[in-house]
């Protein structure tokens, strides 16, 4: 666990320059985060934004007992959340329906594409779809934690994760084929 | 963790998922924390206006003093106050005094008192004190004469040459608003000041006297207050003003700002340019000489920001209702007075403390009070114009002695004797309610001051023009005697008001304003004859509905 006493100290003082050094610290792995919840980086870039906004004004009630990268990170995934609510762009897409059937799929397709393509295939899905894979896949929060920050119920969220996971796998195989087309044609 | 493979693949990999983002993120977030840390400091401000609307409240209407600390304070003056009042009934003058006295608040003994007493009654009026106000160039010589009342020594703008604003005179006028809460003595000393500006016309100078209560009338700056330093120090700027200089002129001026007051002493012939705005900004604190030419405007200003209009320019007219309590001030500091034995036949009941004979004064306890009536207000942009008619009802509790049903003649502050055909007998047994009955004429300014949630918040101030139609109330002479008698009733009220309210509603059919309203009476309510110099001052809940939207 890395100590940022110090500079949760400094920044707390106002230092200027401690802000900035936490900021780079945490400012790509942030906005990796964001990129997953949002359809543009500039969208990523506002969450993350205000996300750090939040971070600063609120530093004074992080307590050492965890790791800071993670107290940020719930920051970020908060505000992703908020942001997604509010702006025009994806709360109309934020609707889900409630359903308490779902797909079991127990498929693990071989995973043999780079990071930021899994993360442009997330960032195709559906924004529904989008926000609950991320954030059980990724965040790893349980269906009824979604279900509470999401205002639905936990079967709506296990039914649409489902979907949302059924989608990514189908995608990646359709890719992993695809790549094999292209390396049979070369 | 994911016991699934996908999950834990698709999780290991974001993990790792970073992007680089671009300069102009960082910028914003500082731009956004100083943004949002102004924003906080403003959330503190209705809490702390609603802290100044409730705490003089809460002192007026729920505090009450401790009986035990004001009987100590007034065994301490009552040897001095027993010999000061057995003269009260031969000389009015030395009756107003000792009723300053009562009140405790001595001033230091010094030259003050010592021109006082020269000036006393110098043409024969009740004047206490005379000031006198010399320019060392001798052109001017200003005496005011000053009464317990009225004891504002007029600052007198210089007309050879030189115009001023002097520092004494406004610590005087100050300390004269304090001769209606009974700290007359300190006033007087004050105005027996007497003050020397020694710019001679053509002097370039800003300087501050402030002689009060000093015996070196030609010493400058003999008040020795921080306004005076500053005064020094802005000689400088001062003297760098150039004709067409700004840069000099709004220093000067900003400089100024920090005064109370200054003079400004310009050359007659100089033809210095003020800047409409720099002329609002020091009046009053500058007064100008007429004889330089002062042309306006002439200093290129920075145009400001036009201000974004947020309501249009409407009326609308309502209802309002405001149930709350009110009560009456004292102005005596003490709750005792002391009597001595030709004064004990006119007010049974007093107690004898060693040599001394102890009238205690009677404590006003808190009464309802409640106002309803119609308003019309104008809105333009963030202020909002409300005049109205009120009937309004007020009361005050006031305990009192036994209830003495035989007539009495009783004695006033001016000499004058009254017959009262009901008197009470000083102490606690009975409880008087006092009760008046106004129509009022509120007019009030409210400023729109932020936006929660759908609500905005406004900031009230206004005043009151009031006519008591009906009240009875208890009069008080310097006996501890308290009768009634309604004559001596000062009907005409002006009250001082100011509120917090909250606008719900406000695009709604029936928008809706609530909130506490403070109401301080700057009149007395009874005639300068009695000692009874009590005011009335209410705390109440308003709440008003606009009904315009209703009838259309």
């Amino acid at each position: 666990m890395t100590d940022h006493r110090q500079l949760i100290k400094d920044c707390l003082k106002g230092s200027a320059v401690a802000q900035k050094q936490l900021y780079t610290l945490f400012a790509e792995p942030m906005l990796g985060i964001c990129y997953r919840y949002t359809k543009s980086i500039t969208d990523a870039e506002d969450v993350m934004q205000e996300g750090f906004i939040k971070v600063f004004l609120h530093l004074h009630q992080y307590k050492s007992e965890g790791e800071l990268g993670g107290w940020i990170r719930r920051i970020m995934v908060t505000t992703a959340i908020n942001y997604l609510k509010k702006n025009s762009q994806y709360k109309y897409d934020l609707v889900f329906e409630n359903s308490n059937v779902h797909l079991v799929t127990d498929d693990d397709p071989e995973m043999q594409m780079s990071m930021k393509e899994l993360a442009e295939m997330i960032r195709q899905l559906p924004t529904g779809y989008q926000t609950i894979f991320n954030l059980h896949a990724v965040e790893g929060y349980s269906h009824v934690e979604i279900g509470k920050m999401l205002g639905i119920n936990e079967g709506t969220s296990r039914s649409q994760y489902a979907r949302a996971r059924g989608l990514l796998i189908s995608w990646i195989n359709r890719n992993k084929e695809d790549v094999k087309k292209q390396l049979y044609a070369q | 963790m994911h016991n699934n493979e996908f999950e834990r693949k698709v999780q290991q990999q974001m993990e790792e998922f970073r992007l680089p983002p671009s300069d102009a993120v960082w910028l914003n977030v500082q731009d956004g924390i100083r943004k949002e840390k102004r924003r906080r400091i403003w959330r503190y401000v209705p809490a702390a206006a609603a802290l100044l609307l409730l705490v003089p409240g809460y002192l007026l209407f729920v505090h009450t003093p401790n009986p035990a600390l004001k009987a100590n304070t007034a065994k301490t003056t009552s040897t001095v106050n027993s010999e000061k009042n057995s003269q009260a009934a031969v000389n009015p003058s030395t009756n107003i005094k000792n009723h300053l006295n009562d009140s405790n608040l001595y001033t230091q003994p010094g030259a003050g008192s010592v021109i006082k007493e020269e000036n006393k009654n110098a043409n024969g009026k009740d004047a206490l004190v005379k000031g006198s106000l010399n320019d060392e160039s001798g052109a001017t010589q200003s005496t005011s004469n000053a009464s317990v009342e009225n004891t504002a020594v007029a600052t007198k703008p210089n007309t050879t040459g030189t115009a001023k604003t002097n520092a004494p005179d406004a610590e005087k006028n100050k300390g004269n608003k304090a001769v209606s809460t009974g700290n007359v003595a300190s006033s007087a000393a004050l105005l027996a000041g007497s003050t020397h500006n020694k710019n001679a016309a053509g002097k370039r100078s800003v300087t501050s006297n402030n002689a009060a209560g000093k015996d070196d009338l030609t010493n400058d700056n003999a008040g020795g207050s921080s306004a005076n330093n500053l005064a020094k120090n802005n000689n400088k700027h001062q003297n760098n003003i150039k004709r067409g200089d700004k840069n000099n002129l709004v220093n000067a001026t900003n400089n100024i700002d920090h005064l109370d007051n200054v003079v400004l002493i310009v050359p007659a012939n100089d033809n210095v340019v003020i800047d409409e705005d720099l002329r609002h900004a020091m009046v009053p604190a500058v007064a100008f000489n007429a004889s330089p030419k002062v042309s306006a405007p002439a200093i290129a200003v920075p145009e400001t920001k036009p201000i974004q209009v947020v309501r249009p320019s409407t009326w609308s007219w309502g209802i309002q209702a405001t149930p709350g309590m009110s009560n009456i001030t004292k102005t005596y500091a003490t709750t005792e007075n002391v009597m001595n034995t030709a004064q004990m036949a006119f007010a049974a009941g007093p107690y004898q403390r060693g040599n001394s004979y102890v009238v205690p004064y009677s404590q006003p306890n808190n009464g309802t009070a409640f106002s309803i009536g119609m308003f019309a207000k104008k809105a333009i942009r963030k202020v909002s114009v409300e005049v109205g008619m009120n009937y309004s009802y007020y009361s005050a509790a006031v305990k009192v002695g036994a209830k003495q049903d035989s007539t009495a003649v009783v004695r006033l502050q001016n000499m004058t004797l009254l017959s009262a055909n009901t008197f009470y007998q000083a102490g606690k047994d009975y409880t008087y309610h006092n009760k008046y009955h106004l129509i009022e004429i509120p007019v009030t300014v409210a400023f729109h001051m932020f936006h929660m949630g759908d609500a905005n918040v406004v900031g009230t101030v206004g005043g009151t023009l009031a006519y008591m139609v009906d009240g009875k109330m208890l009069f008080r002479n310097s006996y501890g005697t308290h009768f009634e008698n309604n004559t001596l009733i000062n009907r005409t009220q002006i009250f001082l008001n100011a509120g917090i309210g909250v606008e719900f509603n406000e695009r709604g059919r029936l928008p809706v304003t609530i909130g506490p309203v403070v109401s301080y009476g700057v009149t007395r309510l009874a005639k300068p004859a009695t000692s009874t110099s009590q005011h009335l001052v209410s705390l109440g809940l308003k709440t008003s509905f606009q009904l315009q939207k209703l009838f259309k």
